[in-house]
């Protein structure tokens, strides 16, 4: 009797001072609802109270989270797809620097990097999706005696041959996003890492304005008389369809078309393949999902953040947030039992990117929005317009990066 | 003796609604022009920049892109409803028994969310697998229809969903005002010998004066915000050919943190307005004044 | 007299066509599997029909339906009442500055209200006011004045003789008003209405900012259901679903307001 009296005494003042921490998310469909649900249940489970604000679209839920700020009053934590700085200039953060002593030794450091906010901790990374990924249809390609391209002259050749027979050789969506995927995929396979953040994410005017990037948009350029007229507002998932059922060979995008292919019932090695980009080799791109903490109203409020971000980044939890969502986990020392093949392929080459630095983030989360932006409608014009030369959008290219707002 | 309330009587009436208006519409937007001249970011800044927003604002290929198209999709945005709604409602005005049912299904599609017509008739127009691919197996194999993905003919796919949504309106427009003419004017019409075609061109169109207006009231406005639309059939693509103004204003503002770039956006699309409106309002205080 | 009806019929049914080709679409998708549509077949008929994305709409839309309909109705109303007073002032109450308020009306009309997003939301933390459904009412009717353009437009078009023969009878301003304007601007009633509530029911991102989950419009919801980033699938039956769900109560709007597209609609007033 006096114990349980106790306990009750105990969870007293967090009953009290129980003000939830507001969380701002864009998780509301399929496979990401499903994350949100093991997030909640780990929240929960740490005995933190939250109150979910969830916006679908990635558009409106940045746009809802700017009007927040500038009304004054910011969520506890969001999920955000931009740089941390983005909102860090713009909003105070939390500081979860307490309980993220021990992250540098399980995080690449790239990630680690990119979680800090003026030498401190701002947010937990959630899960990872590998950019880089060449998805291809394998009967298809051995029925007409090609292999996986591993470089981008074995790419046009594979197409060549392809078009020729009536295939499609590339499936692509109709978004901006997927042509800068094709484009990312060109920059890395022909200039490799250090090129693509030197010229790319620090703006070298010498390279951008160089050779080796005036080839690097014709070859871009070059993709597109790979694909179909079909392409036009195409969902990407449309777009995996495709090879799915043969139509088209190729698609260059994320780890989340796996997902597409398991739900078809296919099996990775036998009808499809997961290889890294052409040109890639191991190398390992890719995004992050994460959620950034806000500057706390009360040291409750502090208390639970700490308290729920060290139980977002427990081995047994992350693991679980990424198998569910699709993609690999954040931990480099996470294990992989219970993945699929692609997804441990994925784990391997983001490992050894880790170790040797190769790992590279991608641009939509180094750069200030603005600047990101511009790149897009730099390529998204070039690849739109028949008019547009290399050199002009090399030009454009140079304008572009050197937008800041 | 009219006593002060009755001699300001309209202006009080009218007071308390203008000075919101006047709040909320000018009032933001001389905080919007403000911006324009800041160098605002995600959030609004107090840095002063002077015209550097609109400078880089007609260095952008995408807004003199945007810009161009404005003009051409208004041209036929205004145009084509307009004629459209004029014959739909001369045709129902004669009086049908169908009357009912084919007035909805004219007005029908402005019930319709925008995003997803806007997603319906991308599949319609899609090159590969819509209507086109329709025709292709009903026979006329080699049909073609890639307006969606060629960078100058997308933006008239915009026009084809925009007008299909829109002249319903106008045919009700249009209708009304004709219904509205005293029935007694055409009966003493008719019995002067007037019918069909003269009765249309001599009487009931010269009425049409005030619809005209309040059609005209809602086509350009509507041209000019038009937004949602242009996100579901095209997002302004392919590249930004079909792109107007309003979704680089909303893109600059909320995606690309680049607040003083929208501002500035808005701010053009302003003094837009107010170059056709002004004149237009001084031609008429010029007529009014003039008027015995 | 056959053919003529012929040539009067033949147009409006090829118009037809036009007009209710997209609905016939949503319809027929709306009974598909998210799959069917996935690959593509959004022109062939269903393979095996079911109401799944139909069930799945309701459960998004569900709760929004109400929420909509308690922003749209009081909007609509207080909006048309105000713009009609608005119009009438405006138009036969002949003062100083008239012409400069019409400007600024018609100005106003064409900006998107888009742009005002950001000032309003600052406004409202500076005023201390919490995001609720009250809150964007207001916000809609104070956007809405412009509309008072609609009628005095049609204002213009009324006999003074009439204004004057009330007011000789001794009608005040307010019975004026009441008794015998308001009710010959049915016309632009039915017009204004059909506008308005069109317009507030379709709009999203004013209702997903200025109100908060539960409280959220129909089509804030619809819009949540189009939207997907880079690595979500769109579930495009049920999109569909939803949009016709949510396009009923407009569509009812039109059925009501279509009664009133009879002839005759100022002249017995004139006449008696």
């Amino acid at each position: 009797m006096k114990r349980r009296l106790m306990a009750l005494l105990g969870a007293l003042p967090l009953l009290a001072a129980a003000q939830p921490l507001d969380f701002l998310h864009w998780w509301t469909a399929g496979s990401e609802a499903q994350t949100l649900a093991e997030l909640r249940q780990t929240a929960h489970a740490a005995g933190v109270a939250w109150q979910e604000s969830p916006v679908a679209g990635a558009v409106n839920a940045n746009t809802l989270l700017k009007t927040r700020f500038l009304s004054g009053n910011p969520p506890a934590l969001a999920q955000i797809d931009k740089a941390v700085s983005v909102c860090g200039e713009a909003v105070p953060l939390a500081d979860l620097s307490p309980v993220a002593q021990g992250w540098r030794q399980v995080l690449p450091p790239v990630i680690a990097a990119e979680l800090q906010h003026r030498g401190r901790t701002v947010a937990v990374p959630i899960n990872v999706h590998r950019l880089n990924t060449l998805w291809s249809n394998l009967a298809l390609l051995q029925r007409h005696g090609l292999e996986v391209p591993r470089t981008w002259e074995a790419f046009f050749a594979a197409g060549d041959r392809l078009k020729a027979a009536g295939v499609i050789p590339l499936a692509i969506g109709g978004s901006v996003g997927q042509k800068f995927s094709v484009f990312a995929d060109v920059v890395l396979g022909q200039g490799g890492p250090q090129f693509f953040r030197r010229a790319l994410v620090q703006g070298d005017a010498a390279l951008l304005a160089g050779p080796e990037m005036l080839q690097m948009l014709r070859d871009f350029k070059r993709v597109k008389a790979y694909t179909d007229a079909g392409q036009a507002g195409r969902d990407w998932s449309v777009a995996t369809g495709l090879v799915i059922q043969g139509r088209a060979a190729m698609q260059l995008t994320g780890d989340w078309a796996n997902g597409e292919f398991l739900k078809a019932g296919r099996v990775a090695g036998r009808d499809y393949d997961c290889t890294p980009a052409p040109g890639h080799g191991a190398l390992h791109y890719f995004e992050f999902d994460r959620l950034l903490f806000f500057r706390p109203a009360s040291a409750q409020q502090a208390t639970d953040q700490h308290r729920l971000a060290a139980a977002l980044m427990q081995p047994a939890d992350s693991t679980r947030f990424a198998r569910i969502k699709g993609g690999i986990p954040v931990r480099v020392d996470a294990d992989l039992a219970g993945f699929n093949t692609c997804a441990q392929r994925s784990h391997q080459d983001f490992k050894a990117g880790s170790a040797d630095g190769s790992l590279t983030l991608a641009l939509g989360a180094q750069l200030p929005e603005a600047t990101h932006g511009a790149y897009r409608d730099v390529i998204s014009a070039f690849w739109a317009s028949d008019r547009m030369t290399a050199e002009q959008a090399q030009q454009r290219l140079l304008k572009a990066s050197r937008v800041i707002d | 003796m009219k006593t002060f309330l009755e001699r300001w009587q309209p202006q009080l009436l009218l007071a308390p609604s203008l000075i919101v208006c006047l709040l909320f519409f000018y009032g933001f937007m001389l905080w919007t022009g403000w911006i324009s001249l800041t160098r605002s970011g995600m959030l609004p800044s107090s840095e002063f920049v002077g015209l550097l927003q609109y400078q880089r604002l007609f260095a952008d290929e995408r807004w003199l892109g945007a810009l161009g198209n404005l003009a051409r999709f208004a041209a036929l945005f205004v145009v084509i409803p307009l004629i459209l709604g004029l014959l739909l409602a001369i045709l129902l005005d004669q009086k049908l028994r169908a009357e009912g049912a084919l007035r909805l299904i004219y007005l029908h599609p402005m019930a319709l969310s925008l995003i997803v017509t806007g997603t319906v008739w991308r599949w319609l127009l899609d090159p590969e697998l819509g209507l086109a691919q329709g025709l292709r197996e009903l026979g006329l194999t080699s049909f073609r229809f890639d307006w969606l993905g060629d960078e100058d003919l997308a933006l008239y796919t915009l026009v084809i969903a925009a007008v299909w949504q829109i002249s319903g309106f106008v045919m009700a427009v249009f209708l009304a005002g004709l219904r509205g003419v005293d029935e007694a004017i055409v009966q003493a019409a008719r019995l002067d010998g007037a019918e069909g075609f003269t009765l249309y061109r001599r009487i009931l169109l010269p009425t049409l004066g005030p619809s005209l207006f309040s059609a005209l009231l809602v086509l350009l406005p509507a041209a000019i915000k038009s937004f949602d639309l242009v996100v579901a059939l095209t997002d302004g693509g392919p590249g930004h050919a079909s792109e107007l103004p309003a979704l680089y204003m909303f893109q600059m503002a909320f995606e690309r943190s680049r607040l003083g770039l929208g501002a500035a956006s808005a701010m053009v699309l302003l003094m837009m307005v107010l170059s056709v409106a002004l004149p237009y309002v001084y031609a008429r205080q010029r007529r009014l004044r003039s008027a015995p | 007299m056959m053919w003529r009806r012929g040539l009067i019929y033949a147009p409006l049914a090829l118009f037809a066509v036009y007009f209710a080709m997209p609905l016939l679409f949503m319809l027929l998708n709306s009974f598909k599997s998210a799959a069917e549509l996935q690959q593509g077949g959004f022109l062939g008929w269903p393979r095996a029909p079911d109401l799944d994305a139909w069930r799945e709409a309701w459960n998004a839309l569900g709760g929004g339906f109400k929420n909509s309909l308690l922003l749209a109705v009081p909007v609509v109303a207080l909006s048309s009442l105000l713009a009609a007073l608005n119009g009438f002032v405006l138009c036969k109450l002949r003062f100083r500055g008239s012409e400069l308020v019409f400007v600024l009306l018609l100005v106003a009309l064409f900006l998107p209200i888009k742009v005002y997003l950001l000032p309003l939301a600052i406004s409202l933390a500076k005023l201390g006011l919490a995001k609720s459904l009250g809150v964007l009412i207001a916000i809609h009717v104070i956007y809405s004045l412009p509309l008072a353009l609609f009628f005095r437009n049609h204002y213009l078009g009324f006999p003074d003789e009439l204004l004057r023969a009330a007011r000789v009878d001794g009608a005040g301003f307010w019975a004026l008003f009441t008794r015998i304007v308001l009710p010959l601007s049915k016309p632009v009633f039915v017009v204004v209405v059909i506008l308005q509530f069109t317009t507030i029911w379709n709009e999203y991102l004013f209702g997903l900012v200025f109100t908060s989950g539960d409280s959220r419009p129909v089509t804030a919801a619809l819009a949540q259901l189009g939207a997907s980033g880079e690595g979500g699938v769109r579930q495009y039956n049920v999109e569909m679903a939803a949009a016709l769900l949510a396009a009923l109560p407009t569509l009812a709007v039109y059925l009501l307001a279509g009664r009133h597209f009879t002839r005759g609609l100022v002249a017995g007033a004139v006449k008696g």
